[in-house]
C-alpha cells in the first residue's frame, strides 16, 4: 500500500478550556482521494483542517504529509494549499495576482507565473477574467478564484473549509460538481470540510463524520448511509427513524413483524434504523406495523408522512403515485424494506 | 524568503535610523548654554568670523542652565554658561561645575562688579532691580505713581502688581534679598506682606510681569531693569522707577563650564564675548544691561549705575543655597499662603 | 533563486539555519565594530574601546557564544527542539551579558553593541520560532524581542529611574523627599493659618460626610444589612471610597498648591470638554444643516495642530484682564478679572479637550444601529424619550472614555497652567519648576510619580466602573439606516452651544492670526512684516529642523506602532501584556514625567545620548507610538484573518504576508497614524523641554521662551505658520481618508 497522503495520529487540540476541541483523532488519506469531515457546527472538522494547514499547532499527535512530521511546521513550509470558507481573495490585487501571489512569493519566473495562472484559471472556467477586481465578481466566481489560487501551487494535499456555504442552493450543486471532477481529473489529494451531509456524500470518496471532537464513523458515503456505526451518525447522514427492537441473531422483532436481517450483533435488545424512503405502505396480506397519519407534507416528487405507530413516531416518504388518497387521520399497515434497515445495540447513542 | 529578510533588514534599520541623525562634534564648535538668547543671536556671526569657531546655542533661562549643566556634569555637552544672573554661576563654580577663568582683559572689566564677587565667574553685564509701571494703568485706578519700595503696600495698587515666584525664579529671590539687605530680615518680610497684598499673581518666570505691565494688563511690575528699557524702546507704555531707598542689581556672569568638550573654544569665546567688541554686540541686540567691560560703549539708554541708588549688594553671602533656601521657605510660608483682602 | 538555493544547501551541509546566521552576524558586528565609545558622538568610530580592547576575559563572550550555537545545530549532541532552547538561551545570555557589562561598567554603547544585541535577539527570537515557542517565524520571534527591549529600554526603564530617583537620595533608600514634598505648601497647603477658617477641619468634616454617604449608598445599594463578610466587604471599600471622595473634594475646595490645583481642573475640564465634546457630536451626526456639519468637521481639527499654550495666550487678549472681551465690551475691571488661575487654565483646556471628546464620541455615536432607534420610535417613543432611553445609556461606555482622556491629558497638560495659571501652581508644572527652578531631581521625581499615580488611579478606576470592557472602540462599523433628528428644540439648544464655541474659536485664531501682522500687539496696531521677517530669520532654522525630527520621528512611530499592533492582535506570545502595558504607559505618562525620566536614562552611562538629536527622535517616536498603534489595531480589526491565512497557506512567511497583504489594505489607517505621528511631534513641548540641547531647539520651545519674553508678535508669526502648515496637511489626510472610505465600502470590506 502507497504511503497516505495525509496521516494524523492522536492529533489532539485543546483550546483554553477543557474538553478538548478536537479529541485524539487517527485518520490516514490515500493519494488522490477526496475525503470529507462532516459534522454538526463545533465538532472539531474546522479545528483538524486547520491544524493540517498549519494554522493551529496541535497539543498532541503527530500529523504527516506524504513522509514528512509537519506538526510543528509553520504553514508557508508544508504542500499544502487551502481554500477558504471567506473565499480569502485580497482585496487589494486583481484575479491574476491573486491566483499568481503564491507563486510570486515563491519567486517562480514570470513567463511560468503567468502559464500556470493561465492553466489554473481555464481549468476553472475564468480564462480572461485575470485583469479584473475581485471584488466585481459573483460569489460563485469569487469562489473559483480562490479554487484557482490553491490549484495553481500543485500541492500535495488541498484543503477545502466548507467552500460552498456562502453560495446559493442550485450554485452549490453546481460548483461542487465542478469540484469533485477537478479533484478525480488531476488526481488531487483533498480534505473537504462541511456540515452539510447531502454534499459530503456527493462528492467523497470517504466520509469521515465527526461529533464532539471524536470520529464517530469513517467510511464511503453508501457505508455511512447504509450502515451507520451510530445512532449520531444515522441521525447525521440522512433522516432516520429509530425504533427499540429485539434482535434473535436473525431477524428483528417488532410488535407482530419479524425483519430477517444479518448482523454481528449478540441477540437482545437493539434499536432499528429505518431510513424514511423504506417505509412503504404494507401490501395486502403483507406483516406491518399499523400507523395512524399525524402529517403530510409534499416536498415534490415525494410525500413526507408522519405516522404514530405504537413503537413510536415513524416518517415515511412515500412516493406520490402511492401518496393520492392518503389523509390525516387514516391508519395504515407500514412494511421495511430490508436495505435501508440496519441494527444497533440498544446502549448505543 | 528575500522579502522577508528585507523586511526584517528594514526595521531594524529604521529602529537605529535616530542614531543617524546625532550631529557630528568636532573640535571646530563651541557650544554655549544662553540666556541671553537676543544677544547670542548677534555674537554668532561676528564670533565665528573672528575666531573660525562654529557656535551652537541652547537657549534656557538661568535656573534651568544650571540644571543641565549639573546634570550633564560627568559628560558635559556645553563650553561656555553664558549669561543669566549671577547664583547660579556662583553655585556652578562652588559645585565644580564651571570654572574660574581668567581672560586676557581681566582688568578691563568693571571694577566694582569683579570685586563683588571675586574669581568665581566672570562679569559680563550688571542689571538693576526696578519697577516698571504702566502709568495708565495707575491713572485709571486713580493711583499714585511709586517711588518707592514703601509705596507698594498702598492699598490703591491692589490687583495691580507683579512679581516672579521665589520658588521657580531667581529674580524673585533677588528682589527679596534685597530688601533683607536693605531693611533687616523682619522689616523686609513685613514689607513682602504688605506688597503680597496688592499681588495679581505670582508670575513662574522672573520677567514675567513685564509683558502683562506693557500690555496694561498690569500696573505694577518688579524686574529687572534693562529689559523694562528694551520694552519701553519698542513703544510699550512703560515707566521705570528705581525705589528712593535703593535697590539690589545682579552681576550677570559668563562661565567656562568643567571639563567641556572644547575647552580652547570655549575660552575663545569667553575672551570674545569680553572684548569691547562682544560686549557691544548687545548693544545692537537691544541688551541694555550695564556691559561689564569698561571700555565698551554703553547702549543708548543704558540704566548709569552711579545714578542709581545700587545698595552694595553681598553675592556671597546671599548667594549661599541654605541661606537661599532659609529665605524662600520663609516666604513660602509666611507671606505666600495670607489671604489677600 | 540562487539566494535561497545557496542558503538550502548552506542549512543542509554546515548546519547554517537561521539562528545560526544571526548569531554569527552578531559575531561579525562584534569583531568588525566597536563596542563602546567615548563620549556623545556616535562617529567616528573609536576602536580604542573595541570589545578586544576593553577589561580583559570580557572579548570571548559572544564569540564563544555564537560559536557554540553554531556547534550545537551541526553537531546534534541533543534533541532538535532542545537544540533550539539552547540557542536562544544562549543568544539570549550573550546579550544580556553585553547589557550587563555596559551597565555595570558605564560604558556608553557603540554600535557594535547595538549592533551585536539585535543580532543576538534576532537569533534568539529565530531559534524559539523555529520550536514553536513562539507561534510563527524568525520574523515575528525577533520582532517580538525587538520590540520587547524597545519598550523595556525607551518607556519602562526611564519610568522606573523616576521611581527610583525619588525613593534613593544620596545611596539611602529613604521616603524624605515624599514626606518633604507631601509637607511642602507647594504641593498641599492645607492648614493656612493666616485664614480665619479652619481648612483642616473642614476637610475632615467632608471625610465623615464622604464616609457616612458611602457606607449609606452601600447599605442602600443592597438593601439590607447582616454580619458576613461578604456583606461587610461592599461596605468598607464604599466607605473608604466615600473617604477619598470627601477628602480630594475637599482639599478641592479648601486646599492650596499643586495637587488640588491639578485636581480641581481635572474636574471642571474633563467633564467640561466631554460634554462639550457631546454635543458636537450630536449635532454633527444629526443636524440637518449643512454649513454645520462642516463647519464641526473642520474646526475640530484645529486644536490637534496648535500647541496647547498657543490657545492660552489668545485667550490672555480675549479674555485677559485688558482682554477686548472682559476689559472692552463688557467692562469688566482688571482686578477683578477671575481668567489667571484655575478659570483661565480649565476654560483652554476645555477648548482644547472638546474636539477630542467629540472624535471618540462621534465613533462610539457612530457605532450605533440606528435601527435601535427607530424601533423605539415605531413603539410610540418620542425623540426626546428615545435619545434618553436608547441614545444616552449605549453612548454611555463612549462618555466614559472620554472622561479617561480628558482627565489624563488635563492632568498632564504642561502648557497652558505656565501661560493662564497665574500663581496657581500645577503639578506638570512642578515637575519642570522643581527641576530648573529649584535644582532637585528628588523632587521633580516626586512630583512624577505622585502624576504617575493619579493616572494610574484614574486609569483603574475606569476599568472599576466599566467593568472589563474598558475602552469602547473609536471606530464603530456604521450601520445602514439614518438616525433620528433630534428634538427641535434640542437640537436649537445644541446649535447655540456650537455656534458659541465656533465664534469663540474662530476669534482666537483671529487674534493670533492679527497679531502676527500688528506692530505691538494691543498697543501699536500698524500693520507690518517684521514679525515674519524675523520669524524667518530665527524661527525658520529651528521651524525646519522641528519638521526633520518630526518626520524622521514619524516614520518609525508608525512602524514600532504597526508592528506592536500586529503583534499583539494578531499573535499570542509571553510578554504581550507586557507590551501592551508599554504602551498603555507611554501613553498616559504626563510628558514632563516622560521627559524627566528620558534626562535621567539616558544622560550618562550606558545609554549616553542627551544632548544628541537621537534622544529627541527617540523621545517623540515613543511618545508618539501609541496613536500608530491605535490606528494600526483598529485597521486591522477590519481585516479577515483568513486573508493571512490563505497567505501562509500560499506559502508566504508572515514578513511577507505583513508587506504584501497587510500593508497595503492598512495604507490608509498607517498613513493616517503617521501623520498624526508627525503633527502631535510638532506640536509636543512638555516631552521636549528638557531635552533639547544647543544646537537642536524645538520649535514649541522657541515659541514657549518668546511667550514668556514678550515677543508676541515673533510667536504669533510663527504659530500661524505652524497652524496653517499643519492645517493643510490634516485635510489633505481628511481627503485621502474620505476616498479610502468610499474605496473600502464598495470592497465591502467588514
Amino acid at each position: 500500500m502507497a504511503a497516505a497522503a495525509v496521516s494524523l495520529n492522536a492529533l489532539t487540540k485543546r483550546f483554553n478550556a477543557a474538553p478538548p476541541s478536537v479529541n485524539n483523532i487517527n485518520l490516514d488519506i490515500k493519494p488522490g482521494t477526496l475525503v470529507t469531515l462532516l459534522g454538526p457546527s463545533g465538532c472539531g472538522k474546522t479545528t483538524t483542517l486547520r491544524m493540517i494547514a498549519g494554522l493551529e499547532i496541535p497539543s498532541e499527535g503527530r500529523i504527516m504529509i506524504g513522509d514528512t512530521d509537519v506538526t510543528r511546521m509553520p504553514p508557508e513550509r508544508r504542500d499544502v494549499t487551502m481554500v477558504f470558507q471567506s473565499y480569502a481573495l485580497f482585496p487589494h490585487m486583481d484575479v491574476y495576482s491573486n491566483v499568481a501571489y503564491g507563486l510570486r512569493v515563491a519567486r517562480r519566473p514570470v513567463a511560468e507565473v503567468k502559464e500556470r495562472v493561465a492553466e489554473a484559471l481555464a481549468l476553472v472556467g475564468l480564462g480572461g477574467f485575470g485583469d479584473r477586481r475581485v471584488d466585481a465578481l459573483s460569489g460563485g466566481q469569487q469562489q473559483r478564484v480562490a479554487l484557482a489560487r490553491a490549484l495553481v501551487m500543485k500541492p500535495k494535499v488541498v484543503l477545502f473549509d466548507e467552500p460552498l456555504s456562502n453560495l446559493d442552493a442550485k450554485l452549490r450543486r453546481r460548483v461542487r460538481g465542478e469540484i469533485r471532477a477537478l479533484q478525480q481529473r488531476l488526481g488531487l489529494t483533498a480534505v473537504y470540510v462541511t456540515h452539510d451531509q447531502e454534499e459530503a456524500l456527493a462528492i467523497s470518496d470517504k466520509v469521515v463524520v465527526m461529533n464532539a471532537g471524536r470520529i464517530e464513523q469513517i467510511g464511503s458515503p453508501h457505508d455511512l448511509y447504509h450502515r451507520p456505526a451510530s445512532l449520531f451518525v444515522a441521525d447525521f447522514v440522512g433522516r432516520a427513524n429509530v425504533l427499540q427492537a429485539q434482535w434473535d441473531g436473525h431477524a428483528v422483532q417488532l410488535g407482530e413483524m419479524s425483519l430477517p436481517m444479518d448482523s454481528p450483533l449478540p441477540a437482545g435488545p437493539v434499536q432499528l434504523i429505518l431510513r424514511p424512503e423504506g417505509v412503504r405502505l404494507a401490501r395486502n396480506g403483507e406483516a406491518g406495523l399499523s400507523g395512524r397519519i399525524t402529517d403530510l407534507a409534499f416536498v415534490g416528487g415525494a410525500t413526507e408522512v408522519s405516522f404514530d405507530t405504537a413503537l413510536g413516531q415513524v416518517e415515511a416518504a412515500v412516493l406520490e403515485t402511492e401518496a393520492a388518497g392518503l389523509c390525516v387521520g387514516d391508519t395504515y399497515r407500514l412494511a421495511f424494506d430490508r436495505s435501508s434497515t440496519h441494527i444497533l445495540p440498544a446502549n448505543a447513542v | 524568503m528575500k522579502f522577508k529578510q528585507t523586511f526584517l533588514a528594514s526595521t531594524i534599520v529604521t529602529g537605529l535610523m535616530p542614531f543617524g541623525a546625532v550631529i557630528a562634534q568636532d573640535g571646530g564648535q563651541v557650544n554655549v548654554v544662553c540666556v541671553v538668547s537676543e544677544w547670542c543671536d548677534a555674537m554668532k556671526a561676528p564670533f565665528e568670523a573672528a575666531t573660525g569657531y562654529r557656535m551652537e546655542y541652547l537657549n534656557l533661562r538661568s535656573n534651568e542652565s544650571l540644571v543641565r549643566l549639573r546634570a550633564e556634569s560627568s559628560n558635559p555637552t556645553f563650553d561656555v554658561f553664558y549669561g543669566g544672573t549671577g547664583d547660579p554661576h556662583l553655585v556652578g563654580f562652588n559645585e565644580g561645575v564651571t570654572e574660574f577663568y581668567r581672560p586676557a582683559n581681566y582688568e578691563e572689566l568693571n571694577e566694582q562688579f569683579r570685586n563683588a564677587i571675586g574669581e568665581t565667574y566672570l562679569p559680563l553685564y550688571a542689571n538693576p532691580i526696578a519697577l516698571v509701571v504702566n502709568p495708565q494703568v495707575l491713572e485709571d485706578a486713580g493711583a499714585p505713581m511709586p517711588e518707592s519700595w514703601a509705596d507698594l503696600t498702598n492699598p490703591a495698587y491692589r490687583g495691580l502688581m507683579g512679581m516672579a515666584d521665589p520658588n521657580s525664579s531667581g529674580t524673585a529671590y533677588t528682589v527679596i534679598a534685597t530688601l533683607v539687605q536693605l531693611l533687616g530680615e523682619e522689616e523686609a518680610f513685613e514689607l513682602l506682606a504688605g506688597m503680597h497684598q496688592n499681588m495679581a499673581e505670582y508670575t513662574q518666570s522672573g520677567s514675567g510681569s513685564l509683558g502683562p505691565v506693557g500690555q496694561g494688563e498690569l500696573g505694577i511690575g518688579v524686574i529687572f531693569m534693562a529689559s523694562a528699557v528694551r520694552d519701553k524702546a519698542m513703544g510699550f507704555p512703560i515707566e521705570i522707577v528705581v525705589p528712593s531707598e535703593g535697590t539690589g542689581y545682579e552681576i550677570g556672569g559668563i562661565s567656562l563650564v568643567a571639563n567641556g568638550p572644547n575647552p580652547e573654544g570655549g575660552k575663545a569665546f569667553i575672551e570674545y564675548a569680553l572684548s569691547v567688541e562682544g560686549q557691544e554686540l548687545g548693544n545692537a541686540a537691544e541688551q541694555l544691561q550695564i556691559k561689564a567691560n569698561v571700555n565698551a560703549t554703553q547702549a543708548e539708554g543704558t540704566p548709569d549705575l552711579s545714578a542709581i541708588n545700587v545698595i552694595d549688594y553681598d553675592f556671597a553671602t546671599y548667594g549661599d543655597p541654605e541661606l537661599q533656601g532659609r529665605l524662600i521657605a520663609r516666604w513660602t510660608n509666611e507671606i505666600f499662603p495670607v489671604p489677600r483682602r | 533563486m540562487t539566494f535561497i538555493t545557496l542558503r538550502d544547501s548552506l542549512t543542509a551541509h554546515r548546519g547554517l539555519t537561521t539562528p545560526v546566521v544571526w548569531a554569527l552576524v552578531a559575531l561579525a558586528l562584534w569583531l568588525l565594530l566597536p563596542l563602546g565609545r567615548p563620549g556623545r558622538a556616535f562617529f567616528p568610530l573609536n576602536y580604542d574601546f573595541h570589545a578586544f580592547a576593553l577589561p580583559p576575559g570580557f572579548y570571548w563572550l559572544v564569540p564563544v557564544a555564537a560559536v557554540a550555537i553554531w556547534l550545537l545545530q551541526t553537531t546534534r549532541l541533543i534533541s532538535m527542539d532542545r537544540i533550539s532552547d539552547w540557542q536562544a538561551a544562549l543568544a539570549l545570555s550573550a546579550a544580556g551579558g553585553v547589557i550587563f557589562f555596559l551597565f555595570g561598567t558605564g560604558t556608553h554603547f557603540g554600535w557594535g553593541a547595538l549592533g551585536t544585541v539585535l543580532a543576538l535577539l534576532v537569533s534568539a527570537g529565530s531559534a524559539l520560532s523555529s520550536n514553536s515557542r513562539i507561534r510563527g517565524d524568525t520574523f515575528v520571534g525577533a520582532s517580538v524581542f525587538i520590540a520587547l527591549v524597545f519598550v523595556t529600554v525607551f518607556i519602562v526603564f526611564p519610568l522606573l529611574l523616576v521611581l527610583r530617583t525619588a525613593v534613593w537620595i544620596d545611596g539611602t533608600l529613604t521616603l524624605s523627599q515624599f514626606a518633604r514634598t507631601f509637607a511642602s505648601p507647594l504641593f498641599l497647603f492645607l492648614d493656612n493659618p493666616f485664614t480665619e477658617i479652619s481648612e483642616m477641619g473642614r476637610v475632615t468634616t467632608m471625610i465623615w460626610i464622604g464616609a457616612v454617604t458611602g457606607a449609606g449608598l452601600s447599605v442602600w445599594r443592597t438593601g439590607r444589612i447582616a454580619l458576613s463578610w461578604r456583606m461587610i466587604r461592599p461596605i468598607v471599600i464604599w466607605t473608604l471610597s466615600g473617604m477619598a471622595i470627601g477628602w480630594a473634594l475637599g482639599i478641592m475646595i479648601w486646599g492650596r498648591g499643586a495637587l488640588p490645583s491639578s485636581l480641581l481642573v481635572a474636574c471642571i475640564a474633563a467633564p467640561g470638554g466631554t460634554a462639550l465634546g457631546f454635543a458636537l457630536a450630536l449635532l454633527g451626526q444629526r443636524t440637518r444643516s449643512k454649513p454645520l456639519r462642516g463647519m464641526l468637521s473642520v474646526v475640530s481639527v484645529l486644536p490637534f495642530i496648535t500647541p496647547p499654550f498657543v490657545i492660552g495666550f489668545a485667550i490672555i487678549f480675549l479674555l485677559g484682564r485688558r482682554g477686548m472681551v472682559t476689559y472692552d465690551l463688557l467692562g469688566i475691571s482688571p482686578i477683578d478679572n477671575p481668567l489667571y488661575g484655575i478659570p483661565g487654565v480649565a476654560l483652554s483646556q476645555i477648548l482644547g479637550l472638546a474636539p477630542v471628546a467629540y472624535l471618540i464620541l462621534r465613533g462610539s455615536l457612530n457605532g450605533l444601529n440606528p435601527a435601535l432607534e427607530e424601533a423605539a420610535r415605531t413603539l410610540g417613543a418620542s425623540r426626546w424619550r428615545v435619545f434618553c432611553d436608547i441614545t444616552w445609556p449605549l453612548v454611555r461606555p463612549g462618555i466614559a472614555a472620554s472622561m479617561l482622556l480628558a482627565t489624563i491629558e488635563s492632568i498632564s497638560d504642561f502648557g497652558t497652567p505656565l501661560v493662564l495659571g497665574g500663581d496657581r501652581n500645577f503639578l506638570a508644572t512642578e515637575v519642570f519648576l522643581a527641576l530648573t527652578g529649584r535644582y532637585s531631581q528628588p523632587e521633580a521625581a516626586v512630583y512624577g510619580t505622585v502624576l504617575l499615580a493619579i493616572v494610574a488611579l484614574v486609569f483603574v478606576g475606569s476599568r472599576v466602573v466599566l467593568g472589563a470592557q474598558g475602552f469602547t472602540t473609536v471606530t464603530g462599523k456604521p450601520a445602514s439606516g439614518a438616525f433620528l433628528p433630534l428634538p427641535v428644540w434640542f437640537e436649537a439648544i445644541l446649535t447655540a452651544v456650537a455656534l458659541f464655541w465656533f465664534v469663540f474659536i474662530l476669534a482666537l485664531y483671529l487674534t493670533i492670526f492679527y497679531g502676527s501682522f500688528v506692530q505691538l500687539w494691543g498697543i501699536n496696531n500698524t500693520l507690518t512684516f517684521q514679525h515674519y521677517r524675523e520669524f524667518w530669520q530665527v524661527g525658520w532654522p529651528v521651524l525646519w529642523y522641528t519638521i526633520k525630527l518630526s518626520a524622521a520621528s514619524a516614520v518609525p512611530a508608525m512602524m514600532l506602532g504597526g508592528l506592536i499592533a500586529y503583534l499583539v492582535t494578531r499573535h499570542r506570545f509571553l510578554g504581550r501584556s507586557y507590551l501592551e502595558l508599554g504602551s498603555l504607559l507611554s501613553f498616559a505618562t504626563p510628558g514632563t514625567v516622560m521627559g524627566l525620566a528620558y534626562i535621567l536614562a539616558f544622560n550618562d552611562g550606558a545609554l549616553l545620548m542627551t544632548g544628541t538629536s537621537a534622544v529627541i527622535v527617540l523621545a517623540l517616536v515613543f511618545r508618539n507610538m501609541p496613536v500608530a498603534i491605535r490606528a494600526s489595531m483598529a485597521g486591522l480589526s477590519q481585516i479577515d484573518r483568513s486573508l493571512e491565512e490563505a497567505s501562509s497557506t500560499l506559502k508566504a512567511g508572515s514578513g511577507v504576508t505583513m508587506v504584501k497583504v497587510l500593508a497595503p489594505l492598512l495604507l490608509y489607517p498607517l498613513l493616517a497614524g503617521l501623520i498624526f505621528a508627525f503633527v502631535s511631534a510638532m506640536t509636543s513641548v512638555s516631552q521636549v523641554i528638557f531635552l533639547v540641547g544647543a544646537g537642536n531647539n524645538l520649535a514649541t520651545v522657541l515659541l514657549l521662551s518668546w511667550v514668556e519674553q514678550g515677543r508676541l508678535g515673533r510667536a504669533a508669526a510663527m504659530a500661524t505658520v505652524m497652524i496653517f502648515g499643519l492645517l493643510a496637511l490634516i485635510l489633505l489626510l481628511l481627503v485621502v481618508s474620505r476616498r479610502v472610505d468610499v474605496r473600502n465600502s464598495k470592497k465591502g470590506m467588514k
